[in-house]
This record gives C-alpha cells, sequence and structure tokens, in this order.
C-alpha cells in the first residue's frame, strides 16, 4: 500500500516557483491497477517521478508499507519504473536489460539467468534474449521493458505513458497484456496516461489530476457516471452540462428540477449544496428523445444537426433555453424536428464545482 | 498540372560552384600526394622520378635522430592525450548532466580558452612560465612538454565528448539508478559504455593534435626533446633530405587512421 | 484546496535528504571539473599573466629577463632610441610588420571564404548520403600536419619544384618562375591551411538551410546569382563571420607557414614574436607584442560572436 501524504512539489524559487503538485493526499491499495489520469501538466508525471524517487517532495510524505520512502534515493527504493521512451540500454543484450536490476542488486548469477528467463516467458520473448535492443520493434520493446522494470519483483511498478508511441492496434493489445501481468504478478501498478479510455478499460481505481491537485479518487464506473467536478464530467468521456435549480435533499439525494418537467431525485457529487442554481452532468447516451410535449420531457429544443457515427447517430439540439446538448440515439428525428429531452433521474448526477 | 522546367534538384545546382569545388578538393591534396608519391621514389634529387623503391623508409627507420623523435612524439602524445581524455570527461560530465547552474558558461569558456588564443602566444608565455617554474623547482625533463601538450589538448577532447553527452538523453541513467544501480555502478555500467565512442573520439583528436604540435613544442622543448615534428622542421630549414618525405608520409597514414576512425565512431547515435 | 505557496513542512529525514542532495550535486560537479579548471587555470591562464609581467621588465642580456621594471618594450614598438643620444625617434619597423600580417591575413580571409563558400554550398546540396563523405575529404587535410602540409607546399612551389616542372614540360614557360619566399607564396600557403576552417561553420549553417527557399526565389524569377545574393548568402551569414575569425585568428599568428614559405624574411607577427624569443634574446618586447597580437585577437572574437557567430557559447 502507498500513503501519498500531503506531498507537495515545487520547481524553482521565489517568484519563478512553479507548484507541479499541491497537498496531494492519496491512498493506493495493495495489488491494484491503480491509474493517475489527466492532462499534460497535471502533474502525473511529477507525483510518479516522487514515487519513484528521481525527484524528492518539497513538503509532504510518501510512505510504502507504513515506512516512509519519500527521502529515499531510487536505488534504495522497492519500486521500478516503465519509462514512455522505454530507456533500454543500447548497449546491452535484451537478456542483459532485463538481468540488469539483478545484477545491481548483487544477486547470484545462477538466480539472475533463471529470473531472466522466467520474465522472457513472461513477457512471451523467449527467442528474442540474446537480441540487441535495437533490432527490435516498438511492441517488442515496450515487453522487454516491462519485463526488465518487473524482474526484481518490486512492491510497486510505476509505468509512464507507456502505451502512447504505440500504434492504436497494439495499443489495445497491450492494455490487456498489462491487465494479465498485473493480475499474475500480484504487484501494485500506478500508471500514468492522459488516456480516459484507456484508463477506464485498465484500472481497479483511477485518480483524476488537474493543475497539481487529485480532482476525484474511484473506480473506473464511479468516475464514469457520478463525477465530482464538471472537469472530471468533461474530461472522462463525453458530457452535457446542463443548468438546473436545486430544490432541497431527500434521503441522500437532491431533488431538481430543469427548465420544464417534473421533479427528479438525482445523484449529488456533494450533500452541502446550497438550494438554487446547480450544473448537472448528462451524458449523451443516457438520453432518450421524446415529444416536445411529453410531460416527462424535462427540456425541450430543436435538432440543429446531426452527425453518423456508424452504431449511432450524435445530435446536437439547440435548447430553449439557450444552450447545445449533444444526445447519441439510434433512429434520429431529421434537423429542424422540435424534441423532447428525457433521462433516467438515476443517471444524473448535481457537480458539485 | 503544368509541371515546371526547372526540377528542385536542379535549382540548387550552381555551376561554376561545382567546378570550384572539385577544383578546391584537387587543390587540397594535390601536394599531398606528390608528398606521398615521392616517398616512395628512388632518387635522391626528390623531384626527378626514377623507380619505386622503400629506400627512404629504411632509411628513415634506421636513423637514429628519427627514432628518438619517434619515442619521444609518441611518448608525449600517449601520456598528454591519456591525462586530457580523463580530465576532459570529467569536465564534460559536470558540464552536460543536469540542469544549469551559476559558473558554467564560465568554465566552458575557460576550458576552451586554449582554443581562443593564437599558439604563438600561448607558446611564448608558456616558455616563460615554464622559464621560472624551471628554476624555482629546479625540475627539468620531459615532463614540462608533456604537461605543456596535456593542456592544449584538454578542449580537442572535451568537444567529441560533450557532443555525445548532449546527444544522450539521461532517461538512461535514470532508469539505471530506478534499478537499484548506485551512482558508480551507474556510472561505471551505462554512463561510460554509453559514451565511450565520444570518449575515444576525444582521445584520437588530443593524440592527433599532440602528435602534429610544433610551435608550442619548439618554444617549450629542452634538449634531447626532440618531436617528430621538430625533427622534420630541423631537416627541412637545412635542406631536404628525402628522408623527410618518409617520416611525414608516416604521420599523415597515422593522422588519417585516427580521424577516419574518429569520423565512425561520430557517426554511431547513442 | 491549498493557496499557492502553501508548503507542508518537510519531515527530518526529508530535510536531511533534500540538503544531502543538493550538496552531492554540488561537491560532484565541482570535483569533476576541479582538474580541467586546475590545469587549463595554472597553466592556461598563468603563462599570459607572466607574459604580462614579463613585457614589463628589462630584457636578460642571454634571453630572459632582468627584474627591472620598465616600459621600454611597449615603447620599442614605436620608437627607436638613438644610441649616442637617448632621444627617441619614431620607428615604423614592427608597426609593418603588424600591418604587413593583418593585409595578408586579410586577404587570406577574403581567398578562403571565396573557395569555402562554394565549395560548402555544393557539399550542402549534395545528397545526404554524398555529404560525410565530402566532409570527411575537406577536413581530412585540416587534421594532417601543419608543418606537413606546408612543406608539401613547398614542393610544388619551389624553383625547380612541381608546379614550374610542370608549367616548363607544357612550354608555357622557359624559366622557373621564383614563387617561393614572396608575399605570394605565403599567401597561397595560409589559404591551403586555413580554408577547412572557412568551409566547415559555412557548411554548419548551410546544412539547416532549407533549399525550397531557393524554389520560392526561382517562382519569383530570381536568377541563379540573385538566388545566391538574396537568399543563401543572408541567411548563412552567422556561418561566414563564423567561418571569417576561424581564419583570421590563426592566421594572424602564423609562424610556420611564413617562416617556410616566406624563407624567414618575409616576416609575419608570429615569426616576430618568437625571434624575441630567439637569437632576438629581448623577452619583454617579445610578450609585449604577443599581448598586443593577443588583444587583437580577442576583440576579433568578440566582434564575431557578437554578430552572432556562435550561438553554440550561449547555451553553453
Amino acid at each position: 500500500m502507498i500513503d501519498i501524504d500531503n506531498v507537495t512539489k515545487q520547481f524553482g524559487e521565489g517568484a519563478a516557483a512553479v507548484q507541479a503538485l499541491r497537498r496531494v493526499s492519496l491512498t493506493i491499495p495493495e495489488a491494484s491497477f491503480f491509474t493517475l489520469l489527466g492532462p499534460s501538466g497535471c502533474g502525473k508525471t511529477t507525483l510518479l517521478r516522487l514515487i519513484a524517487g528521481f525527484e524528492l517532495p518539497t513538503g509532504g510524505d510518501i510512505r510504502l508499507d507504513g515506512q516512509s520512502i519519500g527521502h529515499l534515493p531510487p536505488h534504495h527504493r522497492p519500486v521500478n519504473t516503465v519509462f514512455q521512451s522505454y530507456a533500454l540500454f543500447p548497449h546491452m543484450t535484451v537478456a542483459r536489460n532485463i538481468g540488469f536490476g539483478l545484477e545491481m542488486q548483487g544477486r547470484k548469477p545462477s538466480d539472475v539467468a533463471a529470473t531472466v528467463n522466467k520474465m522472457l516467458t513472461l513477457v512471451r520473448m523467449e527467442e528474442y534474449a540474446a537480441r540487441r535492443v535495437d533490432q527490435l520493434s516498438g511492441g517488442q520493446q515496450q515487453r522487454v521493458a516491462l519485463a526488465r522494470a518487473l524482474a526484481p519483483h518490486p512492491k510497486v511498478l510505476l509505468l509512464d505513458e507507456p502505451l502512447s508511441a504505440l500504434d492504436l492496434k497494439l495499443r489495445k493489445q497491450m492494455q490487456g497484456e498489462l491487465k494479465r501481468l498485473q493480475a499474475e504478478t500480484g504487484i501494485t501498478f500506478v500508471f500514468v496516461t492522459h488516456d480516459q479510455g484507456e484508463a477506464l478499460a485498465m484500472s481497479d481505481q483511477i485518480a483524476v489530476m488537474s493543475a497539481g491537485e487529485v480532482q476525484q479518487v474511484g473506480s473506473p464506473e464511479a468516475i464514469y457516471t457520478r463525477p465530482r467536478s464538471a472537469f472530471v464530467a468533461d474530461f472522462i468521456g463525453d458530457t452535457n452540462i446542463v443548468p438546473a435549480t436545486l430544490l432541497r435533499y431527500e434521503g441522500g439525494r437532491a431533488v431538481i428540477r430543469f427548465a420544464q418537467g417534473p421533479e427528479l431525485c438525482a445523484n449529488a457529487a456533494s450533500d452541502a449544496l446550497a438550494a438554487g442554481p446547480v450544473q448537472v452532468a448528462l451524458r449523451p447516451e443516457t438520453i432518450t428523445l421524446t415529444d416536445a410535449a411529453d410531460p416527462a420531457a424535462l427540456m425541450c429544443g430543436t435538432v440543429a444537426e446531426s452527425t453518423y457515427q456508424g452504431a449511432a447517430t450524435q445530435l446536437t439540439v439547440r435548447l430553449e433555453t439557450g444552450p447545445e446538448i449533444r444526445v447519441e440515439v439510434t433512429d434520429p428525428p431529421s434537423p429542424g424536428a422540435r424534441v423532447g429531452i428525457a433521462c433516467d433521474a438515476a443517471m444524473l448526477q448535481v457537480l458539485a464545482d | 498540372m503544368a509541371r515546371r522546367s526547372t526540377k528542385p534538384r536542379e535549382l540548387r545546382r550552381q555551376p561554376l560552384f561545382t567546378w570550384v569545388s572539385w577544383c578546391v578538393l584537387g587543390v587540397l591534396y594535390a601536394p599531398i600526394a606528390v608528398l606521398i608519391l615521392f616517398s616512395f621514389n628512388d632518387n635522391r634529387a626528390v623531384m626527378s622520378w626514377t623507380e619505386f623503391s622503400l629506400r627512404w623508409y629504411g632509411a628513415a627507420l634506421e636513423n637514429e635522430g628519427i627514432r628518438n623523435a619517434a619515442v619521444v612524439s609518441f611518448k608525449v602524445a600517449a601520456i598528454a592525450t591519456t591525462a586530457a581524455t580523463i580530465i576532459a570527461t570529467m569536465a564534460a560530465l559536470a558540464t552536460s548532466r543536469g540542469p544549469g547552474y551559476p559558473g558554467r558558461s564560465a568554465a566552458i569558456a575557460l576550458i576552451n580558452q586554449p582554443l581562443m588564443i593564437p599558439e604563438i602566444v600561448t607558446a611564448v608565455a608558456t616558455l616563460a612560465f615554464f622559464s621560472i617554474l624551471r628554476q624555482v623547482t629546479g625540475w627539468t625533463g620531459l615532463g614540462w612538454l608533456i604537461l605543456a601538450h596535456t593542456v592544449f589538448c584538454i578542449p580537442f577532447a572535451y568537444m567529441p565528448i560533450r557532443a555525445r553527452l548532449a546527444d544522450m538523453p539521461d532517461t538512461f541513467e535514470i532508469a539505471a539508478a530506478d534499478l537499484y544501480a548506485t551512482p558508480w555502478q551507474c556510472f561505471r555500467h551505462v554512463t561510460l559504455p554509453l559514451l565511450m565512442p565520444g570518449v575515444l573520439a576525444g582521445a584520437m583528436l588530443a593524440f592527433v593534435v599532440s602528435l602534429d604540435d610544433v610551435i608550442i613544442t619548439l618554444m617549450i622543448a629542452g634538449p634531447g626533446e626532440t618531436t617528430l615534428p621538430i625533427y622534420i622542421l630541423g631537416q627541412i630549414r637545412r635542406g631536404v633530405t628525402p628522408e623527410v618525405n618518409a617520416v611525414s608520409t608516416i604521420l599523415i597514414a597515422i593522422t588519417v587512421l585516427m580521424i577516419a576512425a574518429m569520423f565512425t565512431l561520430q557517426k554511431k547515435r547513442p | 484546496m491549498a493557496a499557492p505557496g502553501d508548503i507542508p513542512q518537510a519531515g527530518p529525514a526529508l530535510q536531511r535528504a533534500q540538503r544531502d542532495r543538493a550538496r552531492r550535486r554540488k561537491r560532484m560537479r565541482w570535483g569533476l571539473l576541479a582538474p580541467a579548471l586546475v590545469v587549463i587555470g595554472i597553466f592556461g591562464l598563468a603563462p599570459l599573466s607572466i607574459a604580462l609581467v614579463y613585457s614589463f621588465l628589462e630584457p636578460g642580456t642571454y634571453g630572459g629577463v632582468t627584474w627591472a621594471f620598465s616600459p621600454e618594450a611597449y615603447v620599442q614598438f614605436l620608437f627607436q632610441r638613438d644610441i649616442f643620444d637617448d632621444t627617441l625617434g619614431f620607428n615604423g619597423a614592427y608597426l609593418r610588420i603588424f600591418g604587413r600580417s593583418f593585409g595578408l591575413a586579410l586577404i587570406t580571409m577574403v581567398g578562403t571564404l571565396v573557395l569555402g563558400f562554394p565549395v560548402a554550398y555544393f557539399i550542402a546540396a549534395r545528397p545526404e548520403q554524398q555529404r560525410n563523405l565530402w566532409l570527411f575529404a575537406v577536413t581530412l587535410p585540416f587534421w594532417t600536419n601543419l608543418l606537413i602540409r606546408t612543406y608539401s607546399m613547398m614542393l610544388i612551389v619551389r624553383d625547380e619544384g612541381f608546379l614550374n616542372g610542370a608549367l616548363i614540360w607544357a612550354g608555357v614557360i622557359n624559366r622557373p618562375l621564383s614563387i617561393i619566399y614572396t608575399d605570394g607564396a605565403v599567401l597561397l600557403g595560409l589559404v591551403y591551411s586555413y580554408l577547412p576552417f572557412m568551409i566547415l561553420p559555412i557548411y554548419a549553417s548551410l546544412e539547416k538551410f532549407d533549399f525550397r527557399l531557393l524554389e520560392a526565389a526561382h517562382d519569383l524569377y530570381a536568377s541563379r546569382v540573385q538566388m545566391m545574393r538574396h537568399v543563401a548568402l543572408p541567411l548563412t551569414r552567422p556561418g561566414i563571420v563564423a567561418g571569417c575569425a576561424l581564419v583570421l585568428i590563426p592566421a594572424l599568428g602564423a609562424y610556420i607557414t611564413p617562416e617556410l614559405l616566406g624563407g624567414g624574411k618575409k616576416l609575419m607577427i608570429g615569426n616576430m614574436i618568437a625571434l624575441q624569443f630567439g637569437s632576438g634574446r629581448n623577452w619583454p618586447f617579445g610578450s609585449a607584442a604577443a599581448l598586443i597580437l593577443m588583444s587583437i585577437v580577442l576583440i576579433a572574437l568578440l566582434v564575431s560572436l557578437r554578430s552572432g557567430a556562435k550561438p553554440e557559447a550561449r547555451h553553453g
């Protein structure tokens, strides 16, 4: 288990100082696949480098299984990294690359050889042991980088956007591979990415980061269906953010009303919002279109644009109150048609900020 | 679509420039070629060709003066190169790794100082300095010459090593530290092997520069410390003997080999 | 939300690690630099200061110096002391040597530029695989011994040399031309020696040159000459400035070329300085001349840096 406790990282001094991380606190459970997700510059890679020990935090502490490691140099931490550029040593063979960590730990040559073989099998690269790394394809280099980082059997494996250099097909394949390796080894994986699809597909838990702060931590499903803030809702998938009025709380749920239609019991990211105008997140695929006169319609508008996307058609509906929302349907009305917007109340999420 | 009559490739070409280039290349190599050619000439009168012979190479090898000079030359070059390469490698590591720091550009300027001052100035100034040091310490011997060579070899060795380091991302070193390498192991197993082509290139450059030096050696060398170029200069001043052609050809061959090797090493990208 | 500047306290272990890391980095850095700085600082800079001191002393009878202050070395540069009545009369001899050296160095610079630019351009316009070979061919003579190259040039231009032989054989002349030991021979030798210094930096800036600009110029009805004049030349200015500095500096201080091809009669500054430390036995005057030469060169270097010739030096 990794405890990130109030970790702050500041680069530079005085007026030029930049805070890359601001009092970040997180708990990464043992043997889980944990993802740090966020746009570039949000501090996710900095956090990774702090866990690895390439940088020291300015304040706060990092604990691994209860023991403080935030001050240790990288070679004293039972943590290994898969780098974005792989950073395989070009002057060594595949086997020596994989055995490097064990060799540095002073293991017996016979142990090293045995573990290297096991790792080669694990990543299905047995026949490449004697190759030089520059003779490998991108996907193969990726596997070697994984094997090299796993060989010393670290407590934590850090992965810094390892799939970003691969093409789409290979990336999909490696996603499955990574899941499998995590399950087989039981090592805690901390995965950094800016790709929300990748994060949703692979993680046990996701921490969404922005501007050096953690916005929300939760399971992929929780992050997707119950975003806490407009940032998270917007960053994870396609979302409409629609104004509504909060009337009151009822049994932990928020009672809201849109421009028209009935009162609804929606999920709420916070139970401490003041009654009045609020923002509600509404996923395009949860919306159903009805007749504008339907009493169940929450709002109505006219179809402004229609884009065929294969499995579904994406519509842009201009609401009568002004804003536009996106809707995904299978049998679209023609542009210009007047429609009502309906939605299951369980799919509505009142945002905290 | 209508094609223009002049293709881009042809547009680049300046016929006059091509012509000049080939002429320049000819002029650059012609004198050396003549020198090499006549080093294999059997005739004592240098400019009339009689027949091919290795006679002057034999004479050069048997010449005591040339043999001594060769020994001095190689001794000085070998020691100065080793010292300069080690010093330059250390300096390159300190000036191209990690974030910038106050004093770095000043340090780099100091390291390159010997390149910025005309050789004759360095030569006479060093002569003046060493004459004092020789008097004060009472030491004589080859050490002074080696020291002077080391100084001007450092910037030459430094250039390719620094260039190599600049091209080498630091992720390899970070990865090594991540894989439990101590700073020393990291240097020994990762930095140094990756830097090696640069170090070798630097060493070769330093060796060539030391082996070819005339002016500084001329000023500083004491009696009995004649290097090959100084010996050659003496012979040329006295009137040409064909042995000089042979020795010169050997020196050229060494230089060409070293520089060719250096070029090959430098082309290998990390 | 944490406000900027709000930083939690670092624990004692972390504080120690932060301090240690910074200290170790600093110690490592200066430790690695120390040998280079000490060696060059002592054996590169101290000699110059000694030369400065020497230039204000009196010459010793058998070379070396006598430790007595005298500005004579600098006076001697422009004036001649009358042996009988100790009055100063203007003496232009040394000034003429400086002037000659400058003239020769400048003509060398122009000569290498006129020859070097076409070559650099030609190499840069080659297809990529051929460029390295050409570059190698051009730099190779530069690394071979300057002395040997000058000597080989002597073989060519001597009265009974290769050039005269060829001309007589071809029937162009019937008596050998005397080329060696003239200013022309020195100039030829200097251009020959320093041409690669001009080609390399110009090539370096042409290498990045986008030849499609020529297409654009051609499209706008520029002739070949106009394309060079208005497009290629201005864009390679930094390379040209660097090349000029790299040729001018060693040409000013040349020793071997005027010594061998000028026959020691046509003195340049370098020979004059060496002479003072040899048979001239006037170390103070030699030191003064060396320092004056160095100042001129450093000024030239600064001017070329100002012209943006070496962006490399800035990011250091």
